[in-house]
């Protein structure tokens, strides 16, 4: 099995600490070896490419520089594009690599030919097979909207994950753990990211949406692989409820949480308490918890 | 897209003010930290754009729910120094 080099993005220790625990653990199980990228940066984000392209692509390439794998692999739908739109760059502009590496002064980073890839494909990779047989609590009856977001699938050219309409290695991996994924709309619609901050309202009427297809789909949690999206769609749950008086009680888990849930990982170690819409109650009417 | 934005903003033409205050306040953020912290982040962009008491609510939730963390990285002189080869340019 190849050794991943990990890059949690700078939310696995703050506001999706449950996303960093449970990606270790089910990792842990399922075989997959991660090395932190030790003294990881920020990658910059939206406001690093939107303020200063090179900035953009120095972030990333520092990372490449500290990482101690030409195979990344990160669970952040943000950070995976960052990263790949950067490479992408990198690989196909060789007067801009030259210029990058004049800003980063790299000590390590001679090649360019980095791969990295999100959480979703590494596990999927691993094989539906093995995460079946693996199995100890299957879902049996919980029905699951996949949410993957725009940043995963889009520019489709760059990203090269999946189906950009209609993406399903997240279905197919809640399905090989007993779930039953739910045929819905909003897979990859935008929840309206970094701007819960400047403009909340924006965010509130673009998760209402996401929300209430997932709802109308019959699903009884949201799946995401994204902390940016999971905290658009849970916190925001709050906000919706106060200022637009409607309830969705939605619990929105990242995938991993309920893989782990399935391969016998403690609830205590998925951080389900974490999540700001207890999913616990739904889950035991389930007999899952 | 990245170009014209940035061209913008070099001119100062800005139709959305909000955003941008975040923009600076978040790589402000990393530029001293290295990585984003939380906290921080959030009471810069709302004592900068006015809205003091956005999200002021949540605090107290993030921290029962174990979202928040208390300390920061201490890896900002890394992103330091990719903005000082940059020079006047980042932002």
């Amino acid at each position: 099995m190849t050794a991943y080099a990990y890059f949690p993005g700078c939310s696995a220790h703050g506001t999706a600490k449950e996303y960093d625990r449970s990606t270790q653990s089910v990792c842990a199980k399922l075989g997959i070896e991660l090395e932190e990228i030790p003294d990881w940066v920020c990658c910059g984000a939206s406001p690093a490419h939107a303020v200063n392209h090179l900035l953009s692509l120095a972030l990333v390439a520092k990372n490449l520089d500290l990482s101690p794998s030409d195979t990344i692999v990160t669970g952040c739908a943000a950070c995976y594009n960052r990263f790949k739109t950067a490479i992408h760059a990198l690989q196909h502009d060789r007067p801009l690599w030259e210029q990058v590496k004049q800003i980063v002064q790299p000590t390590k980073l001679n090649g360019r030919d980095f791969r990295v890839f999100h959480l979703l494909e590494v596990i999927h990779e691993f094989g539906l097979e093995g995460v079946k047989e693996r199995v100890t609590k299957p879902l049996k009856g919980l029905k699951v909207a996949c949410y993957y977001g725009c940043l995963l699938v889009r520019p489709p050219k760059v990203m090269a994950f999946d189906d950009p309409d209609n993406p399903k290695k997240m279905d197919e991996l809640i399905a090989a753990v007993g779930a039953e994924p739910v045929e819905w709309e909003f897979k990859t619609e935008c929840c309206g990211a970094f701007h819960a901050v400047p403009h909340p309202e924006i965010v509130l009427r673009l998760t209402s949406n996401i929300l209430r297809a997932a709802k109308d789909a019959g699903a009884d949690v949201v799946s995401v692989a994204c902390p940016m999206c999971q905290i658009n769609l849970d916190l925001r749950q709050l906000d919706i409820r106060k200022r637009h008086k409607v309830t969705f009680n939605m619990p929105v888990l990242y995938f991993t949480q309920l893989l782990g849930l399935a391969l016998g990982i403690s609830e205590g170690e998925l951080g389900f308490d974490r999540l700001i819409i207890d999913p616990r109650p739904i889950l035991r009417e389930k007999g899952l918890v | 897209m990245d170009t014209l934005r940035e061209m913008a903003l070099e001119k100062e033409f800005v139709a959305d003010k909000e955003v941008v205050t975040f923009f600076r306040s978040f790589l402000d953020n990393i530029q001293r930290y290295g990585r984003v912290f939380e906290p921080t982040l959030v009471l810069q962009y709302n004592l900068r754009s006015g809205h003091l008491l956005q999200d002021a609510d949540k605090g107290p939730l993030m921290l029962f729910k174990g979202k928040l963390l208390l300390r920061p990285s201490r890896n900002g002189a890394i992103v330091r120094r990719i903005f000082d080869a940059l020079g006047g340019r980042k932002q």
